[in-house]
C-alpha cells in the first residue's frame, strides 16, 4: 500500500507542469489566469487536524491526483504588516529545498485574505514515537532515524541554511516511515560567518550552550547539538536535558557533560553571559551507566556532537561518515520502522500549542 | 552563493531568455519607445538605490529587490501595473528576505519621500495587499543569489589592488539597473567583472600577466564573458544619456492610452486573439 502512495507521489509533477505552462504564457498574465487551473479549486480541504498561533493546519486532497495533503492557512488577522516573518521564511527555504528527507513544499495559493501552504501530507513525528510507550525500539531504528534526520540536515547545511529549531516534534514521519524535517519558520541563510544573528532561537532543550551564552555569531554547529540532544532522548525515552529556564538549562546541561573549562572550550569566556555569571562546577556523569543500550560507537558519535566548543563540535557530514553508521546492525529500512498509533494525537496537540505560544515571541527576532 | 547554483529555483525556474523578455515587452512598446522604457527602469533603479542609500541598507537588499523587480517585469507590463508600488513592494519584500525586516510603513515613507507625492499615491495598505502579488508572480521563489561575494573572493585570490574591488562592486551595482542578472549565472557576471576591470586597472601592464594567467585557468565559456562584457559596455553607453526629467511624461503615455483607449485596448486584445 505504501509502493502506491509513493507512485502517485511520484506522478504528481503534473503541478510543475502546470506552473510551467503558465511561465510561457506570459503575454498578458492578468487575462490568461483564468484559463490555468486555479490553484484554489484544485485542493479540498476536509478537515482541521492542529492549530498554532499563525497557523492552521487541515486535512486536505489535492483534487488533479487525489494525493493527500495537509494544508496550513496562515492567518493574516490585523497584521498590517505583509506577510509574517515566519510564513516568508518557510515558503523561502521550502521552495529551493528539495529532499526526501525534507517535507515538500507542494504548492502555494491564496484566497482573498489568506496564504495557504500545501504541504506533503505526514500523520507522526518522532516526538509521539518517542512517547507512545507501547512502542518498542531497537538500536537499529534509532540509527535509521538518525541517518535520516542527518541526511536532510546536510541537505540544509551544504544549502548554506541553518534550521534553528531542531527538535523531535520537527521531525516528520511519513507513513512509509520516512523521516522529514519539517517547519522552517526560524530557519536563515548563512553565509557570511561574521553575521550578527539572535541567540533565541531553537526549543530550550535542543539549544546549543552557545546560543545560551548569548552569542550573536554562530553556525551549523547549533543544529547539530540539537541533533545530538534527540540522539540522547531517542535512546533514552525522555529528554536528555529538560531545563526549566534558560540559566537552569545550563546548569543541566552542566551536570550532565560536565562544566566546560577554558580547555574544553576556548573562547567561551569571550561571550556574553559568562563575564557576569558564576557556574557551579560539576564533574561530568559517566555515560555508560544512563545509556546501557548503547554500543561505544554511539556513545562515541553522541559525544562529538555534545561537544561544547562548537569549532570542535562533529559537522553533519562528518557524522554522516562516522563509523556508526556503517558498524551492524544496520538501520532499519524505514518502512519496517515502528510506527506511532493515533490514540497519542491529544497528548502531543497540547504541546503544540505550548510551542506556538513560545514561537510567538520568537518571531519578533532576526 | 549556494554551493549548488544549479539545483536553485534561480538556476532552474528563473534564468531567462533574451527573447522570452523582449517577448513581454512589446506590449509597453506599443506605446512608449525602447529609449523611454529603459528611462523608466532606470529611473526606478534609482529610486531603489536612493532608498537604500537613506535607509542604510545592505547592497545585497537593493540587488535581490531590483531582481524581483525585473522578475515582475518579466511577466508583465509597464502600463498594466503601477512600476512605484511594485518596486516599493520590491524593496519591502527584500528586506524580510535578507533577513532586515523593518516596518512596513518606514518603507513606505521613504519612498513617498524619494519619489515624491506627486508620483507616489500609495499606503502601507496597497502595499500589503501587493505583496501577495508579488509573490504569486514570482511563483513564490524567493531566494536569490549574487555575485557580490563570489567577485570579492576572486578578487582577493588575484590580489587586484583595492581600487578596482571598489571599482568592480559599482559595475556589480550597475548591473542591476539591467536584465543581466535574470540571463547570466552569478560566477559569469563576477568573472566578467573582473575582465572588463582588469583593463580598467591604471597600471594594467603590471597585472597584465597574471590577469591573463588566471583567465587561462578558469574552465568557463570565454565567448560568453565577451558577449556579457559588450552587453554591459552597451549598458553603460545608453545609461549616459539618462535623465529623470522626462519621467512624468513617459508614465503619463502609458497611463493616458491605457485610460482613454479603453475600446481601443479590447479590440486589439481581440486581434491578437485571432493571431
Amino acid at each position: 500500500m505504501t509502493e502506491v502512495i509513493n507512485n502517485l507521489n511520484d506522478t504528481n509533477t503534473p503541478t510543475n507542469d502546470i506552473n510551467n505552462d503558465k511561465k510561457k504564457e506570459n503575454s498578458n498574465k492578468k487575462n490568461n489566469r483564468k484559463f490555468v487551473i486555479n490553484p484554489i479549486n484544485n485542493y479540498r480541504k476536509e478537515k482541521k487536524i492542529g492549530e498554532g498561533t499563525f497557523a492552521v493546519v487541515y486535512e486536505g486532497v489535492q483534487l488533479s491526483t487525489g494525493r493527500k495533503v495537509a494544508i496550513k492557512k496562515i492567518k493574516l488577522g490585523d497584521f498590517k504588516d505583509g506577510f509574517d516573518m515566519t510564513a516568508i521564511r518557510e515558503i523561502k527555504f521550502l521552495q529551493e529545498l528539495k529532499h526526501p528527507n525534507i517535507i515538500e513544499l507542494i504548492d502555494v495559493f491564496s484566497n482573498k485574505t489568506n496564504l495557504n501552504l500545501v504541504l506533503e501530507f505526514l500523520d507522526s513525528d518522532l516526538e509521539k514515537i518517542i512517547k507512545a510507550k507501547d512502542v518498542v525500539f531497537s538500536v537499529a531504528d534509532i540509527k535509521s532515524w538518525m541517518l535520516m534526520t542527518l541526511r536532510g540536515l546536510y541537505h540544509c547545511h551544504r544549502s548554506f541554511i541553518l534550521h534553528r529549531d531542531l527538535k523531535p516534534n520537527n521531525l516528520l514521519i511519513s507513513s512509509n516511515g520516512q523521516l522529514k524535517i519539517g517547519d522552517f519558520g526560524l530557519s536563515r541563510d548563512y553565509g557570511e560567518p561574521s553575521e550578527v544573528m539572535t541567540s533565541q532561537v531553537v526549543t530550550r532543550w535542543y539549544r546549543a550552550p552557545e546560543l545560551l551564552f548569548g552569542a550573536k555569531e554562530y553556525g551549523y554547529s547549533v543544529d547539530m547539538w540539537s541533533v545530538g540532544c534527540i540522539f540522547a532522548e531517542l535512546m533514552l525515552r525522555t529528554p536528555y536535558l529538560p531545563g526549566e529556564n534558560d540559566m537552569e538549562q545550563l546548569d543541566i546541561i552542566f551536570r550532565a557533560l560536565g562544566t566546560p573549562t577554558e580547555e574544553t572550550w576556548p573562547g567561551m569566556k569571550l561571550l556574553p553571559v559568562p563575564s557576569k555569571v558564576e557556574f557551579s562546577i560539576y564533574p561530568k556523569t559517566p555515560w555508560r551507566n544512563l545509556f546501557t543500550a548503547a554500543g561505544y560507537d554511539a556513545l562515541d558519535l553522541l559525544e562529538k556532537m555534545l561537544t561544547y566548543n562548537p569549532a570542535k563540535r562533529i559537522s553533519a557530514q562528518d557524522a554522516l561518515l562516522h563509523p556508526y553508521f556503517r558498524n551492524k546492525p544496520r538501520p532499519t529500512n524505514p518502512s519496517k520502522l515502528p510506527h506511532c498509533t493515533k490514540e497519542d494525537i491529544n497528548n502531543s496537540k497540547k504541546r503544540k500549542n505550548l510551542d506556538g505560544e513560545e514561537k510567538i515571541s520568537k518571531r519578533l527576532f532576526v | 552563493m549556494t554551493a549548488n547554483y544549479w539545483e536553485s529555483s534561480q538556476a532552474l525556474q528563473w534564468k531567462l531568455t533574451q527573447e522570452e523578455l523582449e517577448e513581454n515587452r512589446k506590449e509597453d512598446l506599443k506605446y512608449i519607445t525602447e529609449r523611454e522604457y529603459w528611462h523608466l527602469t532606470y529611473y526606478c533603479c534609482n529610486v531603489a538605490f536612493k532608498i537604500g542609500r537613506t535607509m542604510q541598507l545592505r547592497q545585497r537588499i537593493i540587488a535581490t529587490a531590483l531582481t524581483y523587480f525585473k522578475r515582475f517585469y518579466a511577466r508583465n507590463s509597464y502600463r498594466g501595473s503601477e512600476p512605484l508600488l511594485v518596486l516599493t513592494t520590491c524593496i519591502y519584500v527584500a528586506t524580510k528576505i535578507e533577513e532586515y525586516p523593518l516596518h512596513i510603513k518606514n518603507v513606505v515613507d521613504e519612498a513617498k519621500n524619494v519619489i515624491g507625492e506627486k508620483l507616489f499615491k500609495f499606503d502601507c495598505a496597497n502595499v500589503a495587499e501587493f505583496e501577495f502579488y508579488l509573490m504569486e508572480e514570482m511563483d513564490f521563489y524567493l531566494i536569490v543569489h549574487h555575485s557580490y561575494r563570489t567577485l570579492t573572493k576572486l578578487m582577493l585570490d588575484l590580489k587586484l589592488p583595492v581600487s578596482s574591488i571598489q571599482q568592480a562592486w559599482w559595475i556589480t551595482n550597475d548591473i542591476y539597473r539591467t536584465d543581466i542578472p535574470l540571463l547570466y549565472p552569478p560566477h559569469i557576471i563576477a568573472v566578467t567583472i573582473i575582465f572588463i576591470v582588469g583593463v580598467l586597472i591604471p597600471d594594467a601592464n603590471k597585472y597584465k600577466d597574471k590577469i591573463k594567467e588566471w583567465f587561462i585557468g578558469l574552465n568557463v565559456d570565454m565567448n560568453e564573458i565577451v558577449e556579457l562584457s559588450q552587453e554591459i559596455i552597451n549598458f553603460y553607453e545608453l545609461w549616459t544619456d539618462y535623465s529623470d526629467r522626462n519621467i512624468y511624461g513617459i508614465l503619463k503615455k502609458l497611463r493616458a492610452s491605457s485610460s482613454s483607449d479603453n475600446n481601443n485596448n479590447s479590440n486589439k486584445i481581440a486581434t491578437d486573439k485571432k493571431k
